[in-house]
């Protein structure tokens, strides 16, 4: 163990601190680190396989003798499963197996509690082969009765999505009521307002779905997932088999944003269908199967009350939020963290509320793009109220050093003194612009479990094995780049596999949590593995191995000079490697432990220019400003590529996106893309991403989770922007045209009143 | 008759027979072929996916265009070369050169779950085709490449590195498809099989399938009399939807897509005349200096997948009460050429439709041709399409409006129609009567407005609250007045 002084921090907030390097691994990298890959745009190491469509996804798999699955659902939103008649389908032409969701002998008093719930699954030989069959099957129901609107579901008498539980499920408290509102009441200013949200679904262009095939007693599993770890344990689980027995392999997968962790439903009758059948069987789920039973974000009515003094200081907020989850829970919102409430001034309550739909799974920054959606309102309505600018108002509550001079960057790129109505809706004709703005804060150190092996090769090949799963997001092109630092290569020398649970121990994709996670024990095991490298050519040297530098591809003794390999005695890498002892030498690391650094969360606000047609309603967003802090970036281009991907996001949550049930039939009625609408390119602002580099020092690397932050302020800043246009503040996601004219015809009705 | 199709898929012949004749040309791709690159995400032709480029005979060249292949069907591909993305490269071997676009989607990290990846490429590299099958004289601006791009969903990225992709991409550096694929081995030989109609039956399921591609309206005629159950195939856009929900798997099809002359677009003598298998996009080429205003609606129809296949004859007998085309033939008094039996006969669009989907049109009888008396010089026209997202999305609220003023800004006469508010599309007679003779002026038009909005009886439904489209119908002729002041911009000049 040795002590070593580094930088943490970011310019202007720098901070010096001792951390404890064990030995063997190599001194965390900091704000004085000069790097040659790491921070830079580093292209994709699997983009050719991308572009040319070589890249084989669960959905593109065709194995021998592969059976194809489907599943039957319930098309009643809530009903008793009286009979099931598989025989009619079990006589159809190339059916091979079927097997129920439930025990048999449920049969009779088993509850589907939406329209989408599973009752049995199906493999034929081609997939026309089970669809004809699933269409034979007869289900006898008894309908009950249901509802679907959050509303309605809170109501006294309304039915009961769980026939032993009340429908509302609230959760703990926080802080004291009385206390909050005697602060409020006492407050210069005060503002008070619903807000609500709307279901979201995640919609990866590529739906659920596995291949599997039976294996000797075990499974050999392809699975479109976020968490190849978590799909192993969870099959293993439900079929009765030890967590080795079931490999699973992910190489590539076509999105997740939260709904893709462990087999879910679809995978546990998948692997039933397999060894009933002694066949491989693909199921992937249809896009209507994908917004009815795959996951959601849950929606919300968010009642705010909350006051500031006459220095414009936030005295208090009481935040009540209901949402639903559907049979699922988890749709609390984001506790108001951001500003600088007093404590003791601070009330939140929620409740999750049971409805007959498809559950809630987590979703890309899970219950903060709704709670900030309600607070960054709020923040506007307070300035509004005080006569203050808003980002004035801010920056009065807002101690976060990162945010405060994120606010800076943010406003100039925006032209926040120059471009903004200093009177809402001050403009002239039917085209209205204006400009708002609103902030995030994510938690996104990383740290749990991970093993990550690097081998180096006689012939200077290098290999990193990592089991997680790249999402998407580039984390095997992060992790690449890593060992390419670390070992003075390129991130194309570099052969990666991931995805798979035969490797390393790697995280579940979720939580921001991946690369930050990964990453240390990487560089770690290609530091142990260049120390070999080292050992070996130290003789070649008569050096010692913790003198040797490897950069540029190049070998040589370190002097302090600060001079490159070019004009000194020095080895290429593969000259180096050749000099080892064996085929092959391997570098291993287990992730260990955060220590303090800097901090845990990460910050970031986002600026936003909109154009709102006050004849129709449309809101166009022209403009947005992400201004991210990702600790130490690894890779600039996917940084970006993750915030710009973050704010269409945001900006489709805020103008488009909308699970609509009919209450009166208790169905989704959109549950397709022609409906179902995601934001296109010609919807898409420019978009500049601010990449705010803060070295975090907790780790030997410093990365920190990007995934999530980015999507949580882009409704809320486009809300406050319409406001800004137009003087008519839009209280409801999705602000379709209907809502903002109807907003703006209510503002006309106070002004005439 | 010939009792196959003839199609070639990356530069490879294929004679299609039996069944596979009537498989989507995504799963004929994917399944039958083994290439995968090709995604289904939707089936529904809303997010590019599965975008390949299809390369039809014109003149002596293979004019290639990207459509959704989820949506159409193979029979229709007779006489056509395919290109999938693993096509864009053919020969290629593991450490030559990627393509320009797939090169530069690499280096603009275009890509994060790669999904969508496909269809993007085939997108742009569509959009570097030209007419003349040579380079492309200018790159593609931002604009372009959103215009290029809005028949394609990607849920990572946020598009920003896709677009900076198409911008850094220099024009000459892409090789046209002509040159990549040699064409006159091809054409020849396709040439030979499109001279005979195709016909094809088959069994699938249980069930015999009939397909009949004729060359001519007579013989398509004499078929549809004798099979008035068959599905008229044009573009499938709207046939392909429903096939893929399971609505409608029709047993009999129709192919009108290779009748000569069914296609054509022309304008003569005041008279715009289209084929009622004209695509979109055709009819977007010749209107792009004759009607302006009807141009900048069909840039907003679909995506450019959807205006390579979709056409005006199945706009019309789809006859969707939001179906963009229908308020403009409206206003303009547009007729269209029934042909059946019985011989030809013209009716004026407006008497077409008796009610939601209701059209009058015998089970023997085709759309042939539509003729819009275009509007004169002096005439204001406007048109108007409300959706929730700016492209590729379905309209929630439509409105068209020609007017005429006479000495001293008297509306000598004003036609407004609108869809979206009612079973089908409607002229707003009443409203139409009132405006005659009065001032043109904003006062005017603001009651006309709140007359409009009696008149007509919307509902509401997934798209939109019927109290909005009441609310749209009231504004739209205020935004026409605005609209028509100080520029005309919709006037013809
Ligand atoms: C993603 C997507 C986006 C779309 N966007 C728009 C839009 O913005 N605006 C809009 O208006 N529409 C839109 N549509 C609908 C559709 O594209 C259009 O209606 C198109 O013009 C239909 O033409 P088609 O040739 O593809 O029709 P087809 O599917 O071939 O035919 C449609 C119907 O008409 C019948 N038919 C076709 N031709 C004839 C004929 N000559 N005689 C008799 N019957 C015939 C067919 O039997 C069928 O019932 C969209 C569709 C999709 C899938
Ligand atoms: S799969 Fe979506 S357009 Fe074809
Ligand atoms: S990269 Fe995932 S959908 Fe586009």
């Amino acid at each position: 163990m040795t002590e070593r002084k580094i930088s943490i921090g970011f310019p202007g907030a720098q901070k010096e601190i001792t951390v404890e390097v064990p030995e063997g691994t190599p001194p965390p990298w900091d704000l004085k680190s000069a790097h040659t890959v790491v921070g830079t745009d580093v292209t994709r190491v699997d983009g050719a396989e991308k572009v040319t469509g070589r890249a084989k996804y669960t959905y593109d798999l065709n194995l021998p003798g592969m059976l194809h699955g489907r599943i039957l659902r319930s098309p009643h939103p809530a009903a008793v499963v009286k009979k099931v008649d598989i025989s009619a389908a079990a006589r159809m032409p190339g059916v091979k197996a079927i097997v129920l969701a439930f025990d048999e002998g449920q049969i009779g008093t088993k509850r589907v509690r939406y329209a989408g719930d599973e009752i049995l699954a199906l493999a034929a030989d081609t997939p026309a082969h089970a669809e004809e069959a699933i269409r034979a099957v007869k289900v006898e129901y008894e309908t009950l009765p249901f509802v679907v609107d959050l509303d309605e579901a809170e109501r006294e008498g309304a039915p009961q999505v769980y026939k032993d539980q009340p429908n509302v499920k609230p959760g703990r408290p926080r802080g004291n009521a009385d206390e909050a509102a005697k602060r409020i009441a006492a407050a210069a200013v005060a503002v008070e307002a619903t807000f609500r949200t709307q279901v979201q679904t995640h919609s990866p262009l590529e739906t659920h779905g596995h291949v599997i095939m039976p294996d000797g007693e075990g499974l050999k599993v392809w699975a479109s997932t976020q968490g190849v770890f978590s799909v192993r344990d969870g099959l293993a689980g439900n079929l009765g088999l030890k967590p080795e027995q079931v490999r699973v392999i992910t190489e590539y997968m076509g999105g997740g944003f939260g709904a893709k962790f462990g087999p879910r439903a679809e995978g546990v009758l998948c692997a039933k269908l397999a060894r009933k059948a002694g066949a491989p069987v693909k199921l992937m789920l249809d896009r209507k199967e994908e917004h009815l039973a795959a996951g959601n974000r849950p929606n919300s009515r968010q009642e705010v009350k909350a006051g500031a003094d006459k220095d414009g200081k936030l005295v208090g907020i009481i935040v009540r939020t209901r949402g639903t989850g559907g049979v699922g829970g988890g749709a609390g919102c984001t506790i108001p963290a951001i500003y600088d409430f007093p404590e003791d001034g601070i009330y939140k309550e929620e409740a999750d509320v049971h409805t007959n739909a498809g559950a809630a799974a987590a979703m890309r920054a899970p219950g903060h793009p709704q709670g900030i959606f309600a607070l960054e309102q709020t923040m506007d309505m307070l300035a509004h109220e005080l006569g203050l600018d808003p980002l004035e108002f801010r920056m009065r509550n807002d101690s976060d050093p990162i945010r405060r001079e994120q606010y800076k960057i943010g406003a100039k790129r925006i032209g926040w003194a120059s471009r903004r109505n200093k009177t809402p809706g001050a403009g002239t004709g039917h085209l209205r612009r204006g400009i708002g703005m609103a902030s995030t804060l994510w938690y996104a150190a990383g740290g749990r479990q991970a093993r990550a092996d690097v081998e180096i090769h006689r012939d200077g090949t290098v290999v990193l094995m990592q089991g997680a799963q790249d999402i998407g997001t580039g984390f095997k092109t992060a992790i690449a780049a890593v060992v390419a630092e670390e070992l003075g290569l390129k991130p194309s020398n570099i052969s990666v596999k991931t995805g798979d649970t035969r490797l390393g121990y790697g995280p579940g994709s979720g939580g921001s949590t991946t690369t930050p996670t990964v990453a240390p024990a990487v560089r770690e095991a290609a530091y142990a593995a260049k120390l070999k490298v080292f050992e070996a050519a130290a003789a070649f040297f008569k050096s010692k191995p913790e003198h040797l530098r490897a950069a540029d591809g190049m070998i040589w003794v370190e002097d302090g000079s600060g001079a490159g390999a070019e004009n000194r005695k020095s080895l290429s890498w593969k000259q180096a490697c050749a000099l080892l002892p064996a085929d092959k030498v391997t570098g291993s690391a287990d992730r260990r432990p955060n220590t303090e650094g800097f901090r845990n969360t990460t910050a970031g606000v986002q600026f936003a220019e909109v154009e709102v047609d006050i004849e129709t309603g449309i809101v166009r967003v022209i403009k947005v400003v992400a201004v991210q802090d990702a600790g130490l970036t690894l890779n600039t281009l996917a940084a970006k590529s993750q915030i710009a991907g973050g704010v269409i996001q945001g900006v489709s949550f805020a103008l488009f996106e909308d699970r609509i049930m009919d209450r009166a039939r208790g169905l989704m009625v959109n549950p397709n893309f022609m409906d179902y609408k995601i934001a296109g390119p010609a919807d898409c602002p420019e978009i500049e991403p601010v990449v705010f580099q803060v070295a975090n020092g907790k780790n030997s690397v410093g990365a920190m989770g990007l995934g999530e932050s980015p999507v949580i302020p882009t409704p809320a800043a486009i809300a406050n922007a319409i406001f800004n246009a137009t003087g008519a503040r839009v209280f409801e996601l999705p602000m379709t045209p209907d809502r903002v004219l109807a907003a703006l015809q209510k503002k006309g009705g106070e002004k005439s009143a | 008759m010939r009792d196959h199709l003839l199609l070639y898929v990356n530069g490879q012949r294929h004679e299609v027979r039996g069944a596979d004749a009537f498989l989507t040309l995504a799963d004929f791709v994917r399944e039958r072929l083994r290439l995968t690159g090709t995604k289904i995400v939707c089936a529904e032709g809303d997010c590019g996916a599965c975008t390949v480029l299809v390369g039809r005979p014109r003149g002596r060249r293979l004019h290639y265009l990207p459509v959704d292949s989820c949506i159409c069907f193979v029979y229709q591909m007779d006489g056509c070369h395919i290109v999938t993305v693993e096509g864009l490269t053919p020969g290629r071997r593991e450490n030559d050169p990627l393509h320009p676009v797939q090169e530069a989607m690499v280096r603009h990290h275009g890509s994060q779950c790669g999904f969508c990846t496909p269809g993007i490429v085939m997108a742009m590299a569509g959009a570097f085709e030209t007419d003349d099958g040579r380079h492309r004289p200018e790159p593609l601006d931002a604009d372009a490449l959103r215009r290029a791009l809005s028949g394609n969903l990607c849920r990572c990225t946020g598009y920003v590195q896709i677009i900076e992709a198409g911008e850094s991409i220099d024009p000459a550096s892409v090789p046209p498809l002509a040159q990549l694929y040699p064409e006159q081995a091809m054409l020849a030989d396709l040439a030979g099989a499109a001279a005979q109609p195709a016909a094809i039956s088959a069994v699938r399921g249980g069930q015999t399938m009939e397909l009949f591609a004729p060359r001519t309206l007579e013989e398509a005629v004499v078929f549809k009399a004798s099979h008035p159950d068959a599905a008229v195939v044009c573009g499938a856009t709207d046939l392909g939807v429903q096939h893929n929900k399971g609505l409608r798997v029709p047993s009999v099809v129709l192919d009108l897509s290779h009748v000569e002359g069914l296609s054509d677009v022309v304008a003569a003598d005041g008279v715009l005349r289209m084929g009622a298998a004209a695509t979109w996009t055709a009819i977007g080429d010749i209107t792009e200096d004759l009607v302006p205003e009807f141009h900048r609606i069909i840039t907003l129809f679909g995506s450019p997948q959807i205006r390579n296949a979709g056409t005006i004859g199945g706009n019309i007998v789809n006859g969707s009460p939001i179906a963009d085309s229908l308020p403009f033939l409206f206003v303009t008094h547009a007729e269209v050429e029934i042909a059946g039996g019985a011989g030809r006969r013209r009716v004026a669009l407006t008497r077409l439709y008796r009610g939601y989907k209701q059209l009058d049109l015998a089970p023997d009888e085709l759309v042939a041709e539509v003729r819009v008396p275009l509007p004169r010089r002096g005439e204001i026209l406007r048109l108007y399409k409300v959706s929730k997202r700016r492209d590729m999305d379905i309209s929630t609220f439509t409105a068209a409006v020609l007017a005429r003023l006479g000495d001293g800004g008297v509306i000598e006469w004003m036609r407004v129609a609108m869809g979206g508010v009612a079973p089908v599309v409607l002229r707003l007679a009443r409203t139409e009567q009132w405006l005659e003779g009065r001032p043109f002026t904003e006062e005017t038009m603001r009651e006309a407005g709140h007359l409009a909005a009696q008149e007509i009886s919307p509902i509401t439904d997934v798209r939109g609250e019927a109290r909005y489209r009441r609310r749209l119908a009231e504004n739209i002729l205020v935004k026409f007045y605005h609209d028509a002041q100080p520029a005309p911009a919709g006037a013809v000049r």
